[in-house]
C-alpha cells in the first residue's frame, strides 16, 4: 500500500507519519522521477501558502532581523542541509569560497574553512581574556570547558565573548568550591551564566538566578545543572545590576529567594 | 556582526547586482514589488544572504513574510505561536541559506517547505487530545463554507490560487485543507472523514495534480 510513487503527494503536504516520511526520503535519494515531482509540487504548495498570506506584525520584522544579527551562519562547507530530501537526493557542488585577507582575527576564524565552533569559542575566550588584561584565568577555562558542549547557547556565548566591551566575572560556587562565571556585554545587551561546578539537584528543586540592585533580588532565570553546563541566558538587566546570585529553589522557581545563595558575584563596571 | 558579512561566494558574485532596486518606501512596500519578487530576483537575494548580508536578508523577509506568516498562522491558529515559529523559520533560513541551490527549486518553495514543516511539527508536538478535539470542531464548522476569515485577510493576494482551490471537487478540497492547512497526517484525515486511507491519498493526489496543472510550478515568475 506504500507504493513510493503514491507517497509523493502526502509527502509534499507533510501528511506522512514520520516513519513513512523517512522511508520515502530514502526512496527519493534513488528516484530521480520522484525528486522531480517533489520539486514541482513544492512550487504548488508554496502557492497554496500565498493564498493565505497574512501581514505579520511589524515588530516581528525587527525581532527576526535582530535574531539573525546575533546568529552566525555556519561555514559553507558545514552549512545545514536542505530542509528535507532534496539535499540528500542531490549532493550540492562544492562552492568556491574566497578567503578574505585577515584583518580582524575573530572574523577570519569565524569564516575559516575549518570553522569548528569549539575552537572558535576557545579562541574568542582567549581574546576576551587578553582584551580584559587578565580577567580571571578561571573564567577563560570555564568558557573553554563550556565549549565542549556545543549548543545554540554556545553561539550566543561566542558572540558575547567576541564583543569589544565584553565583561567576564567569576565567583565560587559554595557547594562545590568550583567556579561560576558571568559573561556580559552592554553593547550586545546580553549576559550569560556558565558553570560546570553545579551539582545535579534532587527532584523538585531547581536553580534560580537573581539580580540585585538596591532593592530585593529580582528573578533572572531558572535552570537545571545540565543547562548550566552549556550557558544560561540572563536578562540584560544584569549589566546594570550590582550583583548576580544563584539559589536553589523549589521546582518552578520562586518570586524571592528562599535559601542562601550558592553563588554570588559583583557585576564589574566598565 | 557587521564585520562578518563580507564573504563573497564567487559563483554568484560576478553577476550580482550589489544594489537592488528594492528600497522600502513610505508604505513599507519594496519598490512596489513586495511579495511579488520574481523567482530570479529572489534567487539573487538568496546568494547575498548566503554570503552573510543582513540587508539582503531584510529584503528577503519583506518579499516572503506574508506568505510565511500566513501559512504558519493557518496551521497553528494562534498568533503568538505563529510569530514565534515564523521567527524560527527565518533564523533557520538564515543559517541554511548557504545550502540553498537554485537548481533545486525556487527560494519561495524552499522557504515554504521550512515554514510549513515547522508549523506542522509544532502543531503535532503541542497538541493534546483536548486541543485536537477542539480543532476538530472548528474544522467541522469551517469546512463547508470557504474559509472566509482567510479570504478577508488575504485580500487581493492569491486570488487566482484561492479560486483554483475552491474550484476543486469538494472531497479533494477537504482532504487538502485537512492535510496541508491543518497539518494532519493522511491517517488522521482518513479517521476524521471516515474514509479508507487509500481514498485520502487519492484525493490529495488528485487535488495536487489538478492544482499543478492550473497554477503551474512557478509561483513568482512574472516575466
Amino acid at each position: 500500500m506504500n507504493d513510493p510513487d503514491a507517497q509523493v503527494y502526502p509527502y509534499v503536504v507533510a501528511a506522512l507519519p514520520p516513519d513513512e516520511a523517512a522511508d520515502f526520503q530514502t526512496h527519493l535519494a534513488e528516484c530521480a522521477q520522484c525528486r522531480a515531482e517533489v520539486k514541482e509540487l513544492r512550487e504548488v504548495t508554496a502557492q497554496l501558502s500565498q493564498s493565505v498570506a497574512t501581514e505579520p506584525p511589524p515588530a516581528l520584522r525587527d525581532a527576526v532581523l535582530a535574531a539573525i544579527a546575533r546568529t552566525p551562519q555556519p561555514p559553507l562547507s558545514n552549512a545545514q542541509s536542505r530542509p528535507d530530501d532534496v539535499s540528500t537526493a542531490s549532493p550540492r557542488r562544492d562552492r568556491e569560497v574566497t578567503a578574505e585577507p585577515t584583518t580582524a582575527t575573530v572574523v577570519s576564524l569565524h569564516r575559516s574553512r575549518s570553522g569548528r565552533l569549539p575552537a572558535l569559542l576557545a579562541a574568542a575566550a582567549v581574546l576576551a581574556a587578553l582584551a580584559l588584561g587578565g580577567w580571571a584565568f578561571q573564567a577563560r577555562q570555564e568558557a573553554q570547558q563550556t565549549a565542549q558542549e556545543v549548543t545554540a547557547n554556545t553561539q550566543r556565548l561566542t558572540e558575547l565573548l567576541s564583543a569589544s566591551d565584553v565583561r567576564v566575572v567569576s565567583g565560587q560556587v559554595t557547594t562545590t568550591g568550583g567556579t561560576g562565571t558571568v559573561v556580559m556585554s552592554p553593547s550586545r545587551k546580553r549576559a550569560v551564566f556558565v558553570s560546570t561546578a553545579l551539582p545535579e539537584l534532587p527532584e523538585g528543586k531547581i536553580y534560580e538566578a537573581w539580580t540585585t540592585t538596591d532593592r530585593e533580588p529580582v528573578p533572572a532565570a531558572i535552570f537545571s545543572a545540565g543547562e548550566a553546563k552549556t550557558a544560561v541566558s540572563l536578562p540584560a538587566a544584569v549589566i546594570d545590576a550590582q550583583s548576580v546570585g544563584v539559589t536553589v529553589e523549589p521546582a518552578g522557581g520562586s518570586p524571592a529567594p528562599t535559601s542562601k545563595p550558592i553563588f554570588t558575584v559583583r557585576v564589574p563596571r566598565a | 556582526m557587521a564585520t562578518m558579512t563580507t564573504l563573497p561566494v564567487r559563483r554568484y558574485h560576478q553577476r550580482l547586482p550589489w544594489s537592488l532596486p528594492w528600497q522600502r518606501d513610505a508604505h513599507g512596500t519594496v519598490g512596489g514589488m513586495r511579495q511579488h519578487a520574481t523567482r530570479h530576483e529572489l534567487a539573487e537575494v538568496m546568494a547575498r544572504v548566503a554570503a552573510g548580508e543582513q540587508a539582503a536578508f531584510a529584503h528577503f523577509y519583506d518579499a516572503t513574510s506574508r506568505s510565511v506568516f500566513g501559512i504558519v498562522l493557518r496551521v497553528l491558529r494562534d498568533r503568538a505561536q505563529a510569530e514565534e515559529v515564523t521567527q524560527e523559520v527565518y533564523v533557520e533560513a538564515w543559517r541554511a541559506a548557504g545550502s540553498f541551490d537554485p537548481l533545486l527549486g525556487s527560494p519561495s518553495a524552499w522557504l515554504n517547505t521550512i515554514a510549513h514543516r515547522r508549523a506542522v511539527d509544532r502543531v503535532r508536538s503541542a497538541e493534546r487530545s483536548v486541543a485536537r478535539d477542539q480543532r476538530h470542531f472548528e474544522a467541522a464548522e469551517t469546512l463547508h463554507g470557504a474559509d472566509t476569515a482567510d479570504l478577508v485577510v488575504a485580500a487581493d493576494e492569491g486570488q487566482r490560487i484561492r479560486a483554483a482551490v475552491e474550484g476543486l471537487p469538494e472531497a479533494q478540497q477537504t482532504a487538502l485543507r485537512l492535510a496541508y492547512f491543518e497539518g494532519r497526517t493522511y491517517r488522521e484525515v482518513a479517521e476524521f472523514l471516515e474514509v479508507p486511507l487509500g481514498t485520502v491519498k487519492t484525493r490529495i493526489r488528485d487535488a495536487l495534480q489538478r492544482l499543478k496543472k492550473q497554477l503551474g510550478g512557478q509561483p513568482d515568475e512574472r516575466s
